[in-house]
């Protein structure tokens, strides 16, 4: 009996782990059927986060999109200059006002073999609108397109009522319905036929082919649900058809995606049969699955880069790439009143020394922001632009002149950040010091959890200053002045306002495509350069480590890694 | 009703009502005990700072979207009618849907997350009590000999070391430098290795360490001495009279172990990439997924309330003069 009692007492114990054992194997990926020209190799990626979607129509953030990308496609994309050049567009024809733009498509497949024809255009840009799939990004992305426009007008009219309580919740959904409703009956995108893409804007925007490169106006399969996102689970790599060089082959949830090259892209198909791409969000296991073999490529940390930097071997495996981001310093001209004044802006400007804080808050891993715009978007001033060098002596004497500092009123600022992160930290540290030192400005550091700081930054009239940054939603740099910069624009948090910086913007931004329009954003860049409008500190760097035998690396200028090029010589 | 201690087939039907009893009170708590829990989690999440969809929105935030986001996912109406909605949904079995996942339904994503934990911590759990236990025995057996102070060298210094220390070291030795094991990736038996290591070691140097202490407990008791007297070889004292007489207090402590690493640890399984609950469930938080928050706080108490009862169970198991009254 007390041998019976033992052994119930350890069933008991093995109860309690009853799954351990029943570990499924590992979804590996079947060979590829090995032809002659077909390729056999494995690329092995990673992600830092898990996708959080399997449907272009919502995708926001970098894993994501580095899925989707290779997955779906769409009329245009980037390519490594950041260009937008054509994907499954044969041609695109603008019309003389800049308004109406007609694709003609390739001849392409799903990769389930059934045919991509303009109707799976309209379809797809009106469903990824469609207000049931709640998508983060397609408005920013597909405003521009007259009968989205008009619609998007109206639901920003229902919102307002409803927040003021002057529409019931049922008329609000009701009235949003209808308003879906019309513009499923005149979206602005048309199939003139099946390999005319017609789509007409509500006003001439030079930038919308490239807004067109993002996800949003990819083309999904019929077979897509028109009311509900194509969700990241293991089931739906059977749902994801996409046009892209790739399928979706399995997914092991929050752990690993695998890709399949796919034989039938109308582009240029890919050099590798497979490409596994693991999920790693931490740093050290990111280095140490590059280091173990297990990945082929790897992000540095820039807390690392010393290190590898005077490693011998791997110092030569250290990729270095200038991504499309500035990291700004915004002093709040809504809420601190001295910033309206622009001497007090350029004296602020001026006071911060942004080599050293680029050596010794990142090791040297960015780039020194002297202008707005990140050195990769086109009409970009980059080391052209007269910058407000760091000068301690006259930023001083132009703070002295606005009636403030020494001889004047004490200043004094409260500087608001992301909280809980070590380098965001250190840049506000080291704000604070050259503030006191070069300006004798006392500064009270305020770091703030994450999504309050996006809340209190986004209602304008509450915080004093604060540190943010802004990365490219698309190659286009009325994405970085208009949108940041310009006196209506929401994302203006600042308060900038210059009438003739405007007018630029207004002007350049209908503009048609080319150096001369580029020229206008130049100018408009100097300007807010020049006023201190907002005050770029740095521009973003992003540093990789790829094993030599990995050919044909071209980094898209998004960050994200475009699959079908590159290829494993090992 | 048999005679305790004779024959194999009393417990079953000893104090069977009573456990019957006893088990139903304890499952039938769990419902008030959840409730309270969802209601404090979720007004507790509104009362945090920042909302899904700024975090959703990232620096793109503009107001109008933001409203529009909050309109579309009902995050615009009071806290008590969104409770009463989700406890409404959560009774017909829909939780909801993750607003930072993109309508993925946050039963699936939980659950899966659980199954991963439930493995990992299985096992660990499994590793903890068998090694911990053999070495305590070692120890105590031996004590004031070199294996018992190997035994306790090991225990202090596996009490001492924090998980993601051990795990970067394990990970460096085993995976950059023989590179025979993976450092990250979840499916096959291979996966476990390490991860089980750093999560059970903590767990197993603290059953050594209770284990030890027990066993020298039991083994200066007079029945222990009697068995001896009888002529029992060393084998026969320790392992049939000695253990599982020490079984009482090793117990508590899996009990109180079992139940977190079974429900997953963030660190770790952040540095293995393992999809496992208590990633997604501390995600949950930052990200403000308040679903995700309120269906992995649920799940987690329940494992909690479970573990303890099977525990309380056990208990009964080991030492039939325990009666659940």
């Amino acid at each position: 009996m007390k041998k019976f009692r033992f052994v119930l007492v350890a069933l008991m114990v093995l109860s309690m782990v009853l799954a351990a054992c029943s570990s499924k194997k590992a979804d590996t990926p079947a060979p590829v059927a090995a032809g002659p020209v077909e390729p056999t190799a494995t690329f092995h990626y990673y992600l830092t986060d898990k996708p959080t979607t399997f449907d272009p129509a919502m995708a926001s953030d970098v894993s994501t999109m580095q899925v989707i990308q290779n997955v779906y496609s769409g009329l245009v994309m980037n390519n490594s200059k950041g260009e937008v050049v054509n994907d499954m567009a044969a041609k695109v024809d603008i019309s003389p006002d800049g308004k109406v733009y007609t694709f003609t498509l390739k001849d392409a497949t799903f990769s389930d073999g059934s045919k991509v024809t303009a109707k799976d255009y309209v379809r797809s840009i009106v469903r990824a609108m469609n207000p049931a799939l709640a998508s983060p990004v397609a408005d920013s992305y597909l405003d521009d397109i007259a009968g989205i426009h008009a619609f998007l007008g109206k639901r920003d009219a229902l919102d307002k009522q409803k927040s003021d309580k002057k529409i019931t919740d049922d008329d609000y959904s009701k009235q949003l319905a209808a308003a879906y409703a019309d513009m499923v009956k005149a979206p602005g995108v048309e199939a003139k036929d099946d390999k005319t893409v017609v789509i007409t804007l509500a006003d001439a925007a030079a930038y919308f082919l490239a807004k067109m490169t993002y996800p949003t106006a990819y083309v999904v399969h019929a077979s897509a649900p028109a009311d509900k996102p194509i969700v990241a689970s293991p089931e739906n790599v059977k749902v994801a058809i996409g046009t892209g060089p790739f399928t979706l082959d399995s997914y092991v949830e929050g752990s690993k995606v695998v890709l399949k090259r796919n034989a039938k892209f109308y582009g240029d198909k890919a050099l590798v049969a497979i490409v596994e791409e693991s999920v790693i969000s931490q740093d050290a296991a990111q280095l140490a699955a590059y280091q173990g073999g297990q990945i082929d490529m790897s992000p540095l940390p820039p807390t690392d880069y010393p290190r590898i930097k005077g490693d011998a071997a791997l110092s030569k495996e250290i990729l270095e790439y200038a991504s499309a981001r500035v990291n700004y310093f915004a002093l709040n001209q809504f809420v601190f009143e001295p910033a309206k004044d622009v001497r007090v802006r350029q004296a602020f400007a001026m006071a911060i020394d942004k080599d050293k804080l680029n050596q010794v808050v990142y090791n040297g891993t960015q780039f020194p922001a002297n202008g707005v715009l990140p050195p990769s978007i086109p009409g970009s001033l980059g080391t052209n632009v007269q910058a407000l060098k760091f000068d301690a002596a006259k930023a001083k004497d132009l703070l002295k002149q606005a009636g403030y500092g020494e001889g004047g009123k004490p200043l004094t600022l409260k500087l608001t950040y992301r909280a809980k992160n070590e380098t965001i930290q250190r840049w506000a540290e080291f704000l604070q010091n050259q503030f006191k030192t070069n300006l004798g400005v006392t500064v009270e550091l305020d770091p703030m959890e994450w999504s309050k700081l996006l809340e209190a930054s986004s209602k304008k009239n509450v915080l004093q200053s604060f540190l943010l940054g802004w990365s490219a939603d698309y190659i286009d740099p009325q994405d970085f002045l208009t949108i940041l910069l310009h006196g209506g624009a929401p994302y203006n948090r600042y308060g900038y306002a210059n009438k003739d910086f405007d007018a630029i913007l207004d002007k350049a931004d209908k503009m048609a495509p080319g150096a001369a329009r580029f020229a206008e954003y130049s100018k408009a860049e100097q300007l807010a350069v020049t006023e201190a409008g907002f005050i770029p500190t740095h521009f973003g760097k992003s540093l990789f480590l790829v094993k030599p035998y990995i050919k044909g690396l071209e980094y898209g200028a998004m960050g994200i890694l475009p699959l079908n090029h590159l290829s494993v010589n090992k | 009703m048999a005679v305790p201690g004779v024959g194999c087939s009393d417990f079953p039907q000893r104090g069977d009502s009573a456990l019957i009893a006893f088990t139903l009170r304890r499952l039938l708590a769990l419902i008030p005990t959840l409730l309270v829990i969802t209601a404090i989690t979720f007004f507790m999440g509104f009362a945090a700072p920042g909302d899904p969809i700024s975090t959703v929105l990232g620096e793109r935030a503009s107001t109008a979207q933001v409203a529009a986001l909050k309109a579309q996912y009902g995050l615009d109406k009071p806290p008590l009618v969104q409770y009463f909605k989700f406890l409404g949904g959560a009774l017909h079995g829909d939780f909801g849907r993750s607003y930072f996942y993109a309508g993925r339904p946050v039963i699936e994503m939980v659950g899966t997350g659980f199954g991963t934990s439930l493995k990992i911590g299985g096992v660990a759990a499994l590793y903890a009590a068998l090694f911990g236990m053999i070495l305590g025995i070692i120890a105590a057996v031996n004590r004031n000999r070199w294996p018992d102070h190997l035994a306790m060298f090991f225990a202090v210094v596996g009490v001492s070391i924090p998980g993601f220390v051990l795990a970067i070291a394990l990970m460096y030795l085993f995976g950059v430098h023989l590179k025979v094991l993976p450092t990250v990736g979840w499916g096959e038996p291979k996966h476990y290795i390490l991860p089980v290591l750093v999560l059970g070691t903590r767990s197993a140097a603290f059953i050594a360490r209770i284990t030890r202490s027990a066993m020298l407990d039991v083994i200066g008791q007079d029945y222990v001495r009697t068995a001896r007297a009888k002529g029992l070889s060393q084998r026969v004292v320790i392992l049939k009279h000695a253990v599982k007489n020490a079984l009482i207090p090793v117990i508590t402590v899996l009990g109180t172990t079992m139940g977190s690493l079974i429900t997953g640890t963030y660190i770790i399984e952040t540095i293995f990439g393992i999809p496992g609950v208590g990633r997604i469930s501390l995600d949950g938080i930052f990200q403000r997924d308040y679903q995700v928050i309120q269906v992995s706080t649920m799940l987690i108490a329940t494992v909690f309330v479970l573990v303890n009862l099977v525990v309380d169970m056990m208990y009964g198991v080991v030492d039939p003069r325990i009666r659940y009254s």
